[in-house]
């Protein structure tokens, strides 16, 4: 990196062969406005409280505005892209990494750039857009008509928001991909649903996870079954189930932007409602008219001095089920409405306490639904097989759950199959009450 | 195996077109019943009985959905009849659908809610 910062000199990784090469197959410069990402660029706009945000494709000679929104001049607006060497895109590149400008005017990076007056802009955020071979394509960023400090939410927002537009296009790329070779799309089907899973669950101080996802029996296709657990604001944890209904591309577009949606709202503190009633707003645009829908399950959980304190909403979903140390099965959270089809929903927190040895499962209706002839697994078979768990760890109750409706189906399953079980510790020896 | 299939069975009364379903309604059955509900015109009134129904899934569920909602954007209007108990009554409960569509326990309630 050269010492003088210039705003003539761009960057040497700008002109990188392999990336520009990166760039134009993504087949988005010089195409218009798209719902997929003006929507994530509004949702980054909404949640920083930033007037202006941006998604934009660099080549060697202009960043390009895949999507612009908010308040942008009149007389910049209409050519949707400046100057290379006046982007502030060319930094990102440069670092392939996130850059923050807190003062544009004070910043060495960006003081004598014009843009700073042309835009206003006096504060910048920006994380890479990436393709799916880690080149940096772009950048996904907002921008603020005032000098301002980025919180580590903000920048936590912005994030998670820039993975989902570069999964946007890593989407729109594999579509191509599918139609030009049909034989391979069942490979590639996998691989992206597996890019839409949780692929390794995170450590929780307290509390053991485990995960089970099982495709339906075609297994062609994308599917709509998702599971998360990340970290909210301060000690909270939140867990979240969910099915899209629906299959094929538009249906694992559905299934990344809840999850990063929902990853997103958690930011803001809400109770679990809070954040489906956000992600029901996010989606009833994309949803419409088409009869996309999808249903989920929140659950927010916190340690406290007897265990976890849980707040558990459901949008459409199936209860979750509660295994008490004790041995004996309840169900947890009150009925509410799915996802993406009504602008209204009625969602309800409900709370419960977790003791040590309790066991919390999640689960989507593949399991329930799960045939054999006439016959589903159902509810009653879910909650025996729970109580009935050999030991009552997380990984066994998966294990023995997935292996109770592996055992009753008497065909390839219609539906995809998730599972999450959160078993809080008991201090003592692991898995032994 | 002996997978059960979906039976449509539609009629009239009092100009308030019946579409009746019995066995399981799934992805192999969305494309016969989408038709069904289309049939009657596109500001019609639509009693969909459900209450002889096993089984309804999620791509089911969303065929119901679309129906009613094109239904309504058209001037027309549809109440569903899902019985008290039984698998299909608890999946329009558990999406909130009850409360959401216009959702009646037998065929005759649901023809007053049109009439």
């Amino acid at each position: 990196m050269g010492s003088d910062h210039d705003v003539l000199t761009v960057p040497e990784a700008v002109y990188d062969p392999g990336r520009l090469a990166a760039v134009h197959a993504t087949g988005l410069l010089d195409t218009g406005p798209e719902d997929n990402f003006d929507r994530l660029a509004s949702l980054a706009a909404m949640l920083l409280d930033a007037p202006m945000a941006f998604v934009t494709l660099v080549d060697d000679r202009r960043s390009f505005w895949k999507s612009a929104v908010g308040a942008i001049p009149e007389r910049v607006a209409q050519a949707r892209e400046t100057r290379v060497e006046h982007s502030f895109c060319q930094h990102v590149i440069e670092s392939s990494g996130a850059i923050f400008v807190q003062d544009a005017e004070l910043d060495p990076r960006t003081s004598a750039n014009p843009l700073v007056h042309a835009l206003s802009v006096k504060a910048w955020a920006g994380f890479p857009v990436r393709s799916a071979a880690g080149d940096v394509l772009g950048s996904f960023c907002v921008v603020d008509t005032r000098p301002r400090r980025w919180s580590a939410r903000d920048i936590e927002v912005l994030r998670t928001l820039s993975y989902s537009a570069s999964g946007e296009i890593a989407l729109l790329d594999a579509v191509e991909v599918a139609q030009r070779e049909a034989r391979r799309s069942t490979a590639l089907a996998r691989t992206l649903q597996e890019s839409l899973l949780v692929p390794v669950l995170p450590h929780v101080p307290g509390l053991e996870l485990a995960s089970r996802y099982r495709p339906a029996g075609a297994g062609g296709e994308l599917a709509g079954d998702f599971f998360d657990v990340f970290q909210g604001i301060g000690d909270s944890w939140h867990a979240v189930i969910g099915d899209v209904c629906g299959k094929g591309v538009e249906a694992a577009r559905m299934t990344a932007l809840a999850r990063y949606t929902l990853r997103a709202a958690a930011m803001r503190g809400g109770p679990p409602s809070a954040m489906l009633t956000e992600l029901n707003d996010a989606l009833a645009h994309q949803a419409e008219g088409r009869g996309l829908y999808l249903t989920a399950l929140v659950a927010t959980v916190r340690e406290t001095d007897d265990g976890f304190a849980a707040t558990l909403a459901l949008a459409g979903h199936p209860p979750a089920l509660v295994r008490r140390a004790c041995g004996s099965v309840e169900e947890a959270g009150r009925h509410g409405s799915l996802l993406g089809i009504f602008s209204h929903v009625t969602l309800h927190d409900v709370e419960l306490l977790l003791a040590p040895g309790d066991v919390l499962v999640l689960h989507t209706d593949g399991l329930t639904d799960a045939r054999r002839g006439d016959e589903r697994f159902g509810e009653a078979r879910l909650r025996g097989a729970i109580a009935a768990a050999s030991r009552p760890s997380a990984g066994t109750v998966v294990a023995e759950l997935d292996a109770a409706v592996a055992g009753f189906s008497d065909g390839p399953a219609d539906d995809d199959l998730a599972l999450l079980v959160l078993r809080v510790g008991t201090g003592g020896v692991p898995w032994d009450t | 195996m002996n997978i059960p299939d979906l039976t449509i069975v539609r009629s009239e009364q009092d100009g308030i077109h019946i579409v009746v379903l019995s066995g399981e309604l799934d992805l192999r059955g969305v494309d016969e019943l989408q038709a069904a509900l289309a049939l009657p015109g596109e500001a019609a009134r639509v009693c969909l009985d459900l209450t002889e129904l096993a089984f309804i899934d999620s791509t089911g569920l969303a065929t119901v959905i679309r129906g009613q909602q094109e239904l309504a954007a058209a001037g027309g209007a549809m109440a569903v009849a899902c019985g008290s108990t039984g698998s299909v009554r608890r999946t329009l409960e558990t999406t909130g659908l009850t409360r959401l569509l216009t959702v009646t326990e037998d065929r005759a309630t649901a023809l007053q809610a049109l009439g």
